[in-house]
């Protein structure tokens, strides 16, 4: 058995992570939406904001 | 042969519900530390053995639970073999390919040297039997850059544990130990150590 051992790799990014696991994109996103973390499409991650509110679409500036 | 895959650890523990908070803290704790999790969990037919043996050759590192050694409830009452069988051959693995690294935990002090006395020399992980246990004993087994400390571990094992009516209800499943459950949890777990543990 292998004695106390240090690890060196990289953690791998949500979205490799998810393709690794076989999860496809839209159920991973459902996950990560459901513990509260976003995922940009460079795989980053980041927290929801508490303060977030209403969506991209309803926060788009429409002329007058 | 497939390349072992630095990230990839088989998981080698007991599917059954008296099990599941280990089960969850083993998804978390090996999550905090950047792993991403393989079981057998639905592999199935008559090429499973080969399909097992695939997937500890895809792993540079493997965690053998040892812990669960009584009989089960249901008739015939049986000892579980398959988790010392996939111990033996990932040791048989791991002597012809010395990169990859293998661990034994258990949650009794010195009872492995009874049910396993060919480990003899071997000093396996004891969990107590408890989510905080494996948790130590998983930073006890490994030692990495920004290590996660056990309170970190802790934090996000309880957001797992409270999301996961939500994960079986996604995943249409009644069982934790279903291979769509658990690629889900291990997802979430990836996703909580984004929340809780630092990076750098």
């Amino acid at each position: 058995m292998a004695r106390r051992t240090r690890l060196e790799f990289e953690p791998l990014s949500l979205e490799e992570t998810a393709r690794q696991l076989g999860v496809p994109r839209r159920r991973a996103k459902r996950i990560l939406a459901l513990v509260g973390v976003k995922s940009d499409s460079k795989g980053r991650t980041g927290r929801v904001s508490k303060h977030r509110v209403g969506s991209a679409k309803s926060a788009r500036v429409t002329k007058a | 042969m497939p390349r072992s895959n630095p990230q990839r650890v088989f998981l080698n523990i007991p599917y059954d519900q008296r099990f599941e908070p280990l089960y969850l803290a083993y998804i978390t704790a090996l999550s905090a530390m950047g792993f991403l999790p393989q079981a057998t969990l639905g592999i199935a037919g008559n090429r499973r053995l080969d399909r097992i043996v695939l997937l500890i050759e895809s792993c540079s590192y493997s965690i053998h639970d040892l812990s669960r050694v009584q009989l089960d409830r249901h008739a015939p009452r049986t000892p579980r073999f398959n988790m010392p069988f996939e111990l033996g051959l990932t040791v048989a693995w791991a002597r012809a390919n010395p990169d990859h690294k293998w661990f034994v935990f258990e949650s009794v002090t010195r009872r492995l040297a009874k049910s396993m006395s060919d480990l003899d020399g071997t000093d396996p992980y004891i969990h107590d039997g408890t989510v905080r246990g494996v948790m130590r004993e998983m930073g006890n087994a490994f030692v990495r850059p920004h290590q996660p400390t056990v309170p970190q571990m802790t934090k996000m094992y309880r957001d797992l544990r409270r999301d996961v009516p939500k994960i079986l209800h996604n995943a249409g499943a009644r069982s934790l130990f279903t291979a769509r459950a658990f690629s889900d949890l291990c997802l979430a777990a990836a996703a909580l150590r984004s929340k809780y543990v630092r990076r750098r």
